[in-house]
């Protein structure tokens, strides 16, 4: 694979022809979708029924139900995104939506049913029509396990407990991945014709969110930093309803079901915010009613509003939302059926990602993206419930069907270049060597925080130049900090050194996005500009990366159906 | 801030130690806070090199099995007040399975017997281009999607104690995983699966301990499905089917290859 063969291989294999980054939803479905006889292998930083797919609880949207039209689908997905989805993608999305759906349950799905057999479907946030189909409130899981069992049967390779630090390109196209074998500590090289990045989120830039340790952006950064650009960075994602303290998810199942949102004073508040479809209003909308009646003296003590499901009865609680009845009691000590669960906004997910378009391709040749890494966009500035598990399996499918026509097209790859291995080489033996007071735990906690009071729910520019000043230092901190562990074996304080590293690349493009974006649309909202503003920014931004901080770019959004006009609900 | 609890923790890095040992930290403990918690706050701020998985701090990776105070389970779903009564809480890696570096342990024997089971579903008939109907007694339905709630937590295989006592035995995991799929009407799957499910290191060797069900954090009825696999393979076998007999094949390697 390299001239002299001084980097280490993992196994035998010369050159892959796929590497597939992230073992969740996305990844698992591009591996599937690779023609078989290519050699294709999954890299995964933990174990891959590890990856966050797993957690997602509320549904996955398809037009199914013969009532319903997947073009409604694609206006509400487009109305939701604020009108900066790119329309002929999230039209594609909601077409193949009935076909992912139908795979899925022919693979073993056991989605929930109705009465007559067919799948159930439910009420979503900002969705025209309950066609959000569901498995109780583990819906991620169900899935998941499908795919897991999919790629079981049809032995596709995994390395499991690899930690990518960086893209190999070389000749102008990408040539593989460098990463760490966890349980060895040694630096590999991992050789491939194509890669996918299917890398999931970053949401551990921020104190409050829904996110597990391992969303640290690590696909995001690592794409950034060879080049590639990212779109959309600022519109980061509050999910209305997580129980305060951890901050776990409790799904907008709860409230697709019929659940309410009270306020301290017992009133509807989303009365006032959303008069036609109160509780299930789109994310963002619900997200900002419920921070202004906190900011408003309306909400209870711990920085909470209620949300009450005692009259949907226990039987319905403890069938259709069984995860978040077991998450109220173990977490909170409260019974869902006798008492209302206390929910605050906490960030869940990021609508930008690596620039892709429909086959998840990038401006890299060979390199694709998909899930929530990429960034096609059908989100646009806001995404709507049950709309990203059926993103990672249409455009994870999309990009493994991609990537195979270009390993046809295409000759070998690029040998992976020695001098690139070497300087990774280098920098983690000092790393690993060094032994300097500041490590990266205070540092990545004043991210996060920094992240949460300033780059939230609602922003301006005070605050996000606050934040910019408070990035900056961090940047400098990190240049000279150090980790505690030296060795080689499961060294998680290493891997989260290189995490934070990655964090702080990825909030600086969130930061200048969010100072650069002088209007308010979905997710985004500044209090100095609080209308949307289509003549200057009905457009994307992409950031690419330079040693002074991210360089602004702007991209079209394409407007194939509906011309934007004002979002009410 | 709350009062400081004892962590006692069994350390090894296969590099530097020549056996395990033990280490304590006091750690500042609040209301609330899960074992998961207290040991990220001492590898972030007092000791890097503790190694242990995790992941979603809430129960549903499985990332974080270990024992805690003699009793597998998971660390994010474990409150520290609810098992430092004496102001100790005592860490160990899970059992049944080898423990390669302080709480973390080679799963490889874990999944091996999982694909053993051929754990997926083989639908009789071909991709459906349109939704399928599936009708299916309520009872049915939530016994099998509780069955499927699985997170591969491993706690089931720690607290077993066939699977301590007998390394080719398929343990209870990959038994509820076969069973979820058996029990389901559209799985064609029953002959593949018989001769797994039915030799020596199969379905038989559960001695329904209930320790399985006692401990799955999902609250999985572990044991019963495995009776219910048992009393399908009883009919399988009465209505003709043969195990492909065969020898107990070794499980693990000495080395624990990943694979």
């Amino acid at each position: 694979m390299t001239s002299t063969g001084k980097i280490p291989k993992v196994d035998q294999t010369t050159s892959y022809d796929v590497l597939v980054v992230g073992a969740g939803l996305a990844g698992l479905r591009a591996a599937l979708a690779v023609d078989p006889a290519l050699k294709c292998v999954v890299l995964s930083k933990v174990y891959p029924v590890r990856s966050h797919s797993v957690a997602a609880q509320g549904g996955i949207n398809a037009a199914l139900d013969p009532e319903d039209r997947w073009q409604d689908h694609a206006y509400d997905t487009i109305k939701g995104s604020d009108y900066l989805a790119d329309q002929d993608a999230a039209a594609f999305l909601c077409q193949d939506a009935a076909r992912a759906v139908c795979e899925m349950e022919h693979w073993g799905t056991l989605f929930s049913r109705r009465p007559d057999g067919r799948i159930a479907q439910r009420s979503f946030g900002g969705q025209g029509y309950p066609r959000a189909c569901y498995a109780a409130d583990k819906t991620g899981r169900a899935l998941y396990q499908t795919l897991f069992e999919r790629a079981v049967a049809q032995s596709i390779a995994v390395f499991e407990e690899f930690f990518v630090v960086s893209l190999v390109v070389a000749e102008g196209r990408v040539a593989g991945v460098l990463a760490i074998e966890i349980a060895s500590g040694r630096l590999v090289a991992i050789p491939a014709r194509a890669v996918i990045f299917a890398t999931g989120g970053a949401g551990m830039m921020y104190a409050r969110t829904t996110n597990p340790y391992i969303a640290t952006g690590d696909g995001l950064a690592i794409a950034y930093r060879a080049g590639v650009p990212l779109k959309d960075m600022e519109f980061i994602q509050f999910h209305p309803t997580t129980l305060p303290g951890m901050n776990v998810l409790i799904t907008e199942g709860a409230r697709g079901e019929g659940g309410y949102l009270l306020n301290a004073e017992h009133d509807r508040f989303m009365v006032r915010y959303a008069p036609k479809l109160m509780e299930v209003a789109p994310r963002d909308i619900v997200s900002r009613a419920i921070e202004t009646e906190i900011l408003e003296g309306r909400g209870f003590a711990d920085g909470s509003v209620h949300l009450d499901l005692r009259h949907l009865g226990e039987d319905l609680i403890r069938h259709r939302l069984s995860e978040i009845y077991d998450f109220a009691i173990t977490y909170r000590g409260i019974n869902p059926v006798h008492d209302p669960i206390p929910v605050q906004p906490g960030q869940h997910y990021i609508m930008g990602g690596i620039a892709t378009g429909v086959e998840g391709q990038t401006t890299l040749p060979g390199f694709y993206a998909a899930g929530e890494c990429a960034a096609v966009s059908v989100h646009g500035a806001n995404r709507l419930g049950a709309n990203s598990l059926l993103d990672t399996l249409v455009f994870g499918r999309q990009a493994g069907l991609a990537a195979t026509r270009f390993c046809r097209e295409e000759s070998k790859a690029p040998p992976i270049p020695e001098a690139g291995w070497e300087e990774w080489q280098d920098r983690l033996a000092t790393l690993r060597a060094r032994r300097a007071p500041l490590r990266y735990g205070p540092i990545r906690a004043r991210l996060r925080t920094t992240m949460t009071e300033n780059v939230g729910t609602f922003r301006d520019r005070r605050r996000l130049q606050a934040a910019r000043g408070v990035l900056a230092a961090l940047r400098d901190a990190y240049q000279h900090a150090g980790v505690m562990d030296g060795g080689e074996v499961f060294n998680y304080d290493l891997l989260a050194f290189l995490e934070t590293g990655f964090l702080l690349d990825l909030a600086s493009t969130v930061v200048e996005g969010a100072l650069v974006r002088e209007e308010s649309r979905g997710a985004h909202w500044r209090n100095d500009f609080p209308a949307r503003n289509d003549d200057q920014f009905l457009k994307h931004f992409l950031y690419t990366w330079s040693a002074d901080g991210p360089v602004v770019g702007e991209a079209p959004v394409a407007i194939t159906h509906y011309a934007p006009k004002p979002r009410t609900y | 801030m709350g009062r400081d609890v004892v962590f006692q923790v069994m350390r090894y890095d296969p590099r530097r130690d020549v056996e395990p040992y033990w280490a304590e930290y006091d750690v500042p403990v609040d209301d609330g806070d899960t074992v998961l918690m207290s040991l990220m706050r001492i590898r972030e701020s007092q000791d890097g090199s503790l190694g242990f998985r995790a992941s979603c701090r809430s129960g549903i990776c499985g990332s974080d099995g270990m024992v805690i105070n003699g009793r597998s389970r998971l660390a994010c779903k474990t409150q520290v007040a609810r098992v430092a009564l004496s102001g100790r809480v005592v860490l160990e890696p899970l059992r049944n399975l080898r423990y390669v570096k302080d709480l973390v342990v080679d799963q490889t024997p874990f999944w091996k017997k999982f694909r053993r089971v051929e754990p997926y579903l083989m639908p009789a008939d071909r991709p459906p281009a349109e939704e399928r109907r599936m009708v299916m007694a309520q009872a049915r339905f939530d016994l099998l999607s509780k069955a499927s709630d699985c997170i591969f937590c491993e706690i089931c295989y720690s607290e077993c104690p066939i699977n301590g006592i007998d390394r080719g035995f398929l343990g209870p995991q990959a038994l509820i995983k076969a069973f979820r799929f058996e029990f389901d009407p559209r799985d064609d799957g029953a002959a593949s699966r018989f001769s797994p499910l039915s030799n020596v290191e199969g379905a038989w060797r559960c001695r329904t301990t209930f320790n399985c069900t006692d401990s799955c954090p999902k609250g999985i009825p572990i044991t019963e499905g495995i009776q219910r696999l048992k009393q399908k393979l009883t009919a399988e076998t009465l209505a003709g089917l043969k195990p492909a007999y065969r020898s107990p094949t070794p499980i693990e390697s000495p080395e624990g290859t990943s694979s």
